[in-house]
């Protein structure tokens, strides 16, 4: 129960923090949009293909920007916070899923708009249906959400932190990209998804494990 | 009475270079302890390594009973009070935001925020982000939370630094709460006149080597 207690209060602290700083909606959501802006500039006037790499092109963008949500400025917490947290006894494993849930929410409303921008900008060839999309965006959120919070603590107070993190979390993010990726293919080409969903979910529970194992760890060696 | 704070010739190397050199104390019960010294001695490093933020280099420790460096440090770090020189608050959040973080984690109703904030002289600031307000409120602030959950053991370092006179009797009723109610403090200040009236005892730290202050 002061588990659940603690997380869902870190969770709170967290989002308030952002409701107030407002760093994903003036930062990383105007870079999206000005990434997804760009790349029909290179690409030129084939628009037919344009719609064929909307949704890969999708993917790519929210993993590269949604993993900056974690990074933000006002979720990584200075050094005082950090050691209050620690010495009022608040378990690694509550603030890490506190974090989290925090970070997977932010996430999810970015994709959905990051999504909405891409069907006005690419007018993809296809729609993975409204219900499979948001079941994917929720699983890939989740991931990317713990992935992006273990580099984070990872990272915390190493000077080159904004070029490491993003290097750490992209190769492990694979399985996450692949899946979410496919997913959204698969609706098209063969209408087939629960082994890409299944994967995905598999990502989700692994990357749950590691990241409730290590949450101490982590946060000893941030000290 | 019980010992708190026991370090046994405690040394503390950071990055190769040694900080804290076999420094022994003990702090017991109702005690009230200053380590005094100028900048760059090591008193912040030795406060955190009483705070179980840092793990001993070389000799032996115990803090509230748990071994320094062993798991054991994990099980009474709540009970551990330390204000720091810079305020452990979210500059975004208000004052009475960032205390009631400190409330709900430890399980205390919201309002318990206002009154910490009266004590502090802050109540009507409460409303306004800790980005808003002056040093010295920040540092209040920081006091605020160690009334909202008073630590048996409290350390503070540089106590006064940032604050005006007025707020010299609130450090003072802070460290009597915490000897009251069978807790031990422990103040760290490069300035004896802020402290040396609190402090039943007093120790000079010099270059990492702790001695009898005068």
């Amino acid at each position: 129960m002061m588990f659940w207690r603690q997380a869902m209060t870190i969770a709170g602290h967290e989002l308030l923090l952002e409701r107030r700083a407002g760093e994903t909606w003036s930062i990383i959501v105007p870079f999206a949009g000005a990434a997804l802006i760009v790349v029909p500039m290179a690409i030129g006037t084939d628009l037919q293909l344009i719609s064929r790499i909307a949704w890969p092109l999708y993917w790519a963008m929210v993993l590269l920007f949604g993993m900056q949500i974690a990074w933000r400025h006002s979720a990584s917490e200075r050094t005082p916070v950090r050691e209050v947290m620690i010495l009022l006894g608040v378990d690694p494993a509550a603030r890490f899923v506190g974090r989290v849930l925090a970070n997977a929410l932010l996430m999810t409303v970015f994709m959905v708009g990051v999504g909405l921008l891409s069907l006005l900008l690419y007018s993809p060839v296809s729609s993975p249906g409204f219900g499979r999309f948001a079941l994917v965006v929720l699983l890939f959120a989740a991931g990317l959400a713990q992935l992006s919070t273990m580099a984070a603590d990872l990272t915390l107070g190493i000077g080159a932190r904004a070029a490491l993190a993003p290097l750490l979390v992209a190769p492990l993010a694979m399985p996450l990209l692949i899946g979410a990726a496919q997913s959204t293919a698969s609706v098209t080409r063969t209408g087939v998804i629960l082994p890409w969903l299944l994967m995905l979910v598999l990502a989700d529970l692994i990357l749950a494990v590691v990241g409730l194992l290590t949450a101490r760890a982590l946060e000893e060696a941030a000290i | 009475m019980s010992v708190l704070v026991q370090l046994e010739e405690v040394g503390v190397t950071i990055d190769l270079t040694p900080i804290i050199d076999r420094v022994s104390l003990e702090v017991s019960e109702g005690d009230c302890l200053a380590i005094l010294g100028p900048n760059g001695v090591g008193k912040t490093t030795l406060l955190r390594l009483i705070a179980t933020l840092i793990t001993p280099s070389s000799g032996r420790g115990r803090v509230l009973g748990a071994a320094l460096g062993s798991r054991a440090v994990l099980a009474v770090r709540d009970r551990i009070g330390l204000a720091g020189h810079f305020p452990a608050l979210a500059g975004p959040l208000t004052l009475a935001e960032n205390l009631r973080l400190v409330a709900r984690l430890t399980g205390r109703g919201d309002g318990s925020v206002g009154a910490a904030l009266d004590l502090v002289g802050l109540a009507g600031a409460a409303d306004r982000t800790a980005d808003q307000c002056s040093h010295g409120m920040r540092r209040r602030a920081d006091l605020a939370r160690l009334f909202l959950h008073p630590p048996q053991l409290l350390l503070l370092d540089e106590p006064h630094a940032g604050l005006d006179a007025s707020a010299a009797p609130i450090v003072a009723e802070l460290v009597r709460r915490v000897r009251n109610a069978a807790g031990a403090a422990v103040l760290v200040s490069h300035d004896l006149t802020g402290v040396g009236h609190l402090a039943a005892r007093r120790l000079w730290l010099d270059a990492g080597r702790l001695e009898p202050s005068e």
